[in-house]
């Protein structure tokens, strides 16, 4: 019988003794252990004079034990419940046979292994890493920590042999038990949540029929579906600003300013990628930079944002070239990228605060819960984004070039993973760039979803920048 | 701060990542070990070997952490955001200097005791002047192996590039920590103490000056 059969049998019928008997086979095992350590304890003559000898080693060890199975307590999670018993149980079983090893030596050989035990532990906690439990070394660790602190003093030998295996066997029953409840728990909790979600799945289904049918009432173009998308968080938006006092961040600058690029080259190896790529960045204006893949946009944005020098030309912000003024170009710059200029250990509100503070925005927390409640982001701020879905990044990155309302916004391929949801918060936030006479470059292959809120499109051919 | 904030990041990160940490310690802890078996189990010169032993520990596993400290800013763009801040770029560098001086300090914290158990050298009494000496000897370390760290970013094989161009820079704080910690531990040849504890200072005061100078530069040109 499996662990889920088990499981599941133990829950039909939630009988006691089902958990009685495990407890029971626990004690069974703590009994054969710890009947056969206490046996190499006592066949062991020179226990005694060793422990004496070394009583620092033996401290030593066992605070390597402790240290490594805290290892193995942080870094193991997932493992299935079955998994982790045996590995728990083997595991155990293991560490003993090293201290009965360990107390069945004596002299400078027993000086010896004693001083190998640790690779052993520690090359064997290492592989579980991947499958262990919790509790079973958290109680072991704790009490040979105590067995340790007692084997200082050699007068106290004798306990320290007896607590040993004891606590070996009760943090054995513990763990096991704590398994199998978990085993229980989990199976339970995994059902709870299939029927949680396919409840979700069944009105998500039942919105989508609503949505496509409202669509195409409204004459099935695609733009009204935008515009409409686009209205909601707009409404959402404003409603936050007027009724609840949403923050507003202090502008990097409030006087509009124009990002112009005069025949900039750029080659990587011989390989010319720009040749003289000129274009100027108006207030107010919002420009598509098309293209081929290859063609250079990227590095023409990423000259323009200051990451990358051009071999040649010039970039300048208001007349002043901005590699005179690199810090302040940057903070007057939301920039966006395909790789995502986020710490993935981080949440969306860690990284989002961490990048206001270093760009001085006032109350840059507030700012950032802001911004991440209207991209939809609210329910998943506090988790780290290494797990998030790449509409779920992007939207985050857009929170990110947005954090200190900069005057320009260049967005390297910024509708890259949205759903129609996040294609409209991205339009509106162009839309509102433009009237509040803020200018922004948009880089993408297509121009269906930029369409509504560009001012004029170029296309970059041949290292050069040309009117569509 | 900035400061603050950047080494209040990167300690985060580190914080999170536990299989990092663990193959930091067992990495750092197993190299002591290995290596007083290699002198033991009669030592010839205990306080000497100890403190090499510990020391040379140290130092390699420091490239773990600067390995780490560079890859963060790698591996999702982060350190083109922090350019993209505009943020004082030898705040950033203080901010990791920091954080990896406290993260040596905590493998010193684990090496400490395990070196003095295993060669039984030091003592409590000893503890504060060999903290002193480690935090010169670390400061040293962090600061030139955040601005190596920064320099091998953009390069090919920077794991490898960064030990070949960090180990000879720091010849002299590792002499200086071994000469200095033996002589705490081996109560004898303190002669020398003073002008090691001025060279490993020099040797801090140059990694941070180095780094006011040419920290930006590299910082630019390492994508």
């Amino acid at each position: 019988m499996d662990a889920r059969r088990f499981s599941e049998w133990a829950e039909r019928h939630n009988l006691p003794v089902v958990r009685a008997s495990v407890t029971i086979s626990s004690w069974v095992w703590t009994g054969v252990f710890g009947v056969g350590l206490v046996l190499l304890a006592g066949e062991a003559p020179h226990v005694r004079n060793f422990f004496e000898l070394q009583t620092k080693p033996a401290l030593v060890v066992l605070a390597i034990l402790c240290a490594t199975s805290i290892i193995g307590l942080l870094a193991t999670r997932g493992a299935s419940p079955n998994a982790r018993g045996v590995a728990t149980l083997f595991g155990n079983a293991l560490i003993m046979w090293f201290v009965g090893s360990l107390v069945s030596l004596s002299g400078e050989r027993g000086a010896t292994v004693f001083a190998l035990l640790p690779v052993f532990v520690a090359a064997y906690h290492g592989y579980l890493l991947r499958m262990s439990t919790r509790y079973p070394y958290a109680i072991t660790s704790i009490v040979a920590g105590i067995g340790g602190a007692i084997a200082l003093s050699p007068q106290h030998i004798a306990l320290f042999e007896l607590i040993t295996p004891m606590a070996v066997g009760v943090s054995l029953t513990l763990g096991t038990v704590a398994l199998k409840t978990d085993a229980l728990n989990a199976e339970r909790e995994q059902l709870r949540q299939a029927v949680a979600a396919q409840a979700l799945e069944d009105k998500g289904r039942e919105a989508q029929k609503l949505s496509t049918a409202l669509l195409d009432v409204l004459g099935q173009n695609h733009d009204i579906g935008n515009s409409l998308a686009a209205a909601r968080v707009n409404a959402d938006w404003l409603h936050r600003q007027t009724v609840q006092g949403a923050t507003q961040p202090e502008p990097a600058d409030l006087h509009a300013v124009i990002l112009r690029a005069r025949d900039v080259r750029k080659g990587f190896e011989d390989r010319p990628v720009l040749s003289g790529a000129s274009l100027a960045l108006e207030p107010g204006e919002v420009i598509l930079l098309a293209g081929p893949n290859g063609s250079g946009k990227t590095t023409f944005a990423r000259i323009l944002s200051t990451l990358l020098p051009p071999d040649d030309g010039e970039v300048t912000l208001d007349d002043e070239p901005v590699s005179e003024h690199r810090a302040l170009t940057r903070r007057r710059i939301g920039f966006t990228t395909h790789v995502p200029l986020l710490y993935r250990g981080l949440t969306p509100v860690e990284n989002l605060v961490f990048f206001a503070r270093l760009a001085e925005v006032r109350d840059g927390g507030l700012r950032a819960i802001d911004l991440l409640t209207r991209f939809g982001l609210k329910d998943a701020m506090h988790r780290p984004v290494a797990n998030f879905s790449r509409g779920m990044l992007q939207r985050v990155v857009l929170c990110r070039a947005l954090l200190n309302d900069p005057p320009i916004l260049i967005l390297d391929e910024p509708y890259a993973g949205l759903d129609e949801d996040g294609v409209a918060a991205v339009n509106t936030v162009l839309r509102e760039a433009r009237a509040a006479g803020r200018s922004a470059l948009v880089i993408a292959h297509g121009k269906e979803r930029a369409q509504s809120v560009v001012t004029r499109t170029v296309h970059l051919r041949d290292g050069r920048i040309e009117a569509a | 701060m900035i400061l603050l904030e950047v080494a209040r990041k990167d300690l985060t990160l580190y914080a999170r990542d536990v299989r990092f940490l663990a193959t930091l310690g067992l990495f750092s802890a197993s190299l002591t070990l290995i290596l007083s078996m290699a002198f033991g189990p009669i030592y010839q010169d205990a306080p000497r070997e100890a403190a090499a032993t510990m020391w040379a520990s140290l130092f390699f596993a420091g490239v773990l952490g600067l390995t780490r400290s560079l890859d963060m800013e790698r591996e999702a763009g982060g350190g083109d955001a922090l350019r993209m801040s505009g943020a004082d770029p030898y705040a950033i560098y203080l901010g990791k200097t920091l954080a990896n001086f406290l993260l040596l300090a905590a493998v010193f914290a684990l090496l400490l005791p395990l070196t003095s158990v295993f060669f039984d050298v030091g003592s409590l009494s000893g503890l504060p002047r060999v903290a002193g000496v480690a935090a010169i000897a670390l400061l040293g370390y962090s600061a030139w192996g955040t601005l190596f760290a920064a320099l091998a970013r953009g390069l090919q094989a920077r794991e490898l590039l960064l030990s070949v161009l960090l180990f000879p820079s720091l010849i002299p704080l590792w002499i200086g920590a071994v000469k200095l910690t033996h002589a705490l531990w081996g109560e004898g040849g303190t002669a020398s103490v003073g002008d090691w504890v001025k060279v490993m200072l020099v040797m801090d005061v140059l990694g941070l000056g180095v780094a006011a100078w040419l920290y930006e530069p590299v910082q630019e040109a390492g994508e």
